[in-house]
């Protein structure tokens, strides 16, 4: 059984359609309706078409997996386990909500589920994910002040840092809901529909999240 | 509305979460307060800020996790194939399995014999060749045994490359994770009729997610006559950007040079900034020149 380990559709209305739009600004019927047609062929075992699905949707699941947790080997494990999921389980998905909903309720749980242990383990990355790879921030700091404008530098680290170290202390349904909404652009009505809980609950979310970056980064705006 | 009200929403404001009337009280408002104009600034800044926080995916993670994928799936698809009696093996911790194993191995000896001598398999005579297991012996009420064989039968089929059978075993060829030169032959096969939607989709697939370099060598090279096609060129760019060796990103750039189109001026700029072979980069300055685009800030 795999109640376990995808999301349940039940409560779910017909009309969430709405966040494929959303995602996709330019997504008119047409294209919901050819991500149904796709749907349909992978679900009848057609790998082609289960490959179109998830390239539709990966670059921007595994952006939010890496922004989340700020890890190439983290956002990589959450990439697979979360299609894995969506491969198992896409004979039981029956259209009750949309493809985008479903999927993200999926990464986002996964996400979240690992924020979690991390918070109780206490292992929050004292390292940067740079393009050369990791760094230390000390040492990625260092050495983006000697290149260019050394002050324009400094105070771009140090703002960058400061926001890294406020995302850290966010809650992890904070942090989801920020991510969601500021980075990838979706609307609270879809973001509480992907937690499970209402739009307003989302924007509370929002808002002490915001309200702790105002907080924290008050001297540099 | 309150000027603490208005400063509340200020956030919700920018990220167009708030009702047409509150909009319109915050723009009113802040039109008439100073104080409240200059935290709507305050917080645009703040928007901004946060806006350079964004993590970059670095360049190949994503082909990366496609290609992992790509594989875990087909071991997935294979352990779905695999009987369950395969699955029990020895190295499952199941310590009845090695008596067993030596009982089967002695009935193979015994009863093998015979039964090869009554029932040959034969290649010459019109019946394929077939591969024969004892899967199971056992003692029946008779005084006699009974013996479960597991025949893997080979065949060969021929056809046409139009043929729907034939391209369906191409297809499935192509995505054989065990064995890259299957893969290449059946890519290579593919390609000389790439006309067909389905087989174009697999070589941009082979082409943008196959770990080996000949596959996807191949893959190119039978889309060439599509290279004008979106749905190819968006693959291409991707091959241009992301593949890790230089002779299919080499292809795929005199690929889209060729085109000539303004779509890819965009992909020939950001390969400038991330190329570091020496003949792409060349290719692709000259090209951007004749088609009047910026090469300059790289």
């Amino acid at each position: 059984m795999w109640s376990g380990d995808a999301p349940s559709q039940a409560g779910m209305t017909a009309q969430s359609a709405v966040p494929i739009a959303v995602r996709r600004p330019g997504a008119g019927t047409a294209d919901v309706q050819d991500e149904a047609a796709l749907i349909r062929s992978a679900q009848q075992g057609d790998h082609s078409a289960f490959e179109r699905l998830v390239h539709a949707y990966d670059q921007n699941v595994l952006r939010l997996a890496y922004n989340l947790l700020r890890s190439h080997e983290d956002a990589r494990d959450i990439y697979q386990e979360a299609f894995l999921r969506v491969h198992r389980n896409l004979n039981n998905f029956r259209f009750d909500c949309s493809f985008h909903t479903w999927l993200y309720r999926i990464v986002t749980n996964l996400c979240l589920d690992h924020l979690r242990k991390r918070k109780v383990r206490k292992e929050e990355p004292t390292t940067l994910e740079t393009e050369d790879g990791a760094k230390d921030r000390m040492t990625a700091f260092a050495e983006e002040g000697v290149q260019g404008d050394p002050q324009r530098q400094l105070v771009s680290r140090q703002l960058r840092d400061r926001i890294d170290n406020v995302l850290l202390q966010l809650t992890p349904r904070e942090r989801a809901v920020f991510e969601m909404r500021h980075h990838d652009g979706m609307r609270l009505r879809a973001i509480g529909e992907i937690l499970g809980t209402t739009e307003e609950a989302a924007k509370n979310c929002l808002f002490r999240a915001t309200q702790k970056m105002r907080a924290a980064l008050g001297d540099f705006i | 509305m309150t000027c603490e009200q208005i400063q509340n929403d200020l956030s919700l404001y920018l990220y167009g979460e708030l009702g047409f009337d509150a909009e319109e009280a915050i723009e009113q408002h802040t039109v008439e307060c100073a104080a409240c104009a200059r935290l709507l600034e305050r917080e645009r800044n703040l928007h901004a800020a946060i806006n350079t926080s964004q993590a970059q995916l670095p360049p190949g993670l994503l082909a990366s996790c496609r290609r992992q994928l790509a594989s875990q799936l087909e071991i997935t698809a294979q352990t779905r194939r695999t009987p369950w009696w395969r699955r029990l093996t020895p190295s499952g911790g199941h310590g009845w399995w090695k008596p067993m194993g030596a009982l089967a191995m002695l009935a193979i000896g015994f009863f093998g014999g015979r039964l090869w001598k009554t029932e040959p398999p034969s290649s010459n005579g019109g019946t394929p060749l077939t591969a024969t297991r004892v899967r199971m012996v056992e003692p029946n009420a008779e005084g006699g045994v009974q013996i479960v064989l597991e025949e893997t039968r080979q065949r060969t089929v021929s056809g046409a490359l139009n043929d729907e059978g034939i391209r369906r075993l191409l297809l499935s060829a192509a995505k054989d994770p065990a064995d890259p030169g299957l893969r290449v032959g059946s890519v290579d096969l593919l390609g000389r009729d790439s006309a067909a939607s389905d087989v174009r989709r697999a070589l941009m697939a082979a082409m943008v997610s196959d770990s080996n370099p000949g596959v996807r060598l191949k893959a190119l090279e039978g889309l060439k006559p599509y290279a004008a096609d979106p749905e190819v060129r968006r693959s291409l760019a991707q091959a241009l950007l992301r593949d890790e060796n230089p002779g299919v990103r080499t292809q795929a750039v005199d690929l889209l040079i060729q085109l000539k189109q303004r779509e890819t001026v965009d992909v020939l700029q950001e390969s400038m900034k991330r190329e570091n072979n020496d003949y792409i980069r060349l290719r692709t300055q000259r090209a951007l020149r004749e088609m009047n685009a910026s090469v300059d800030s790289f």
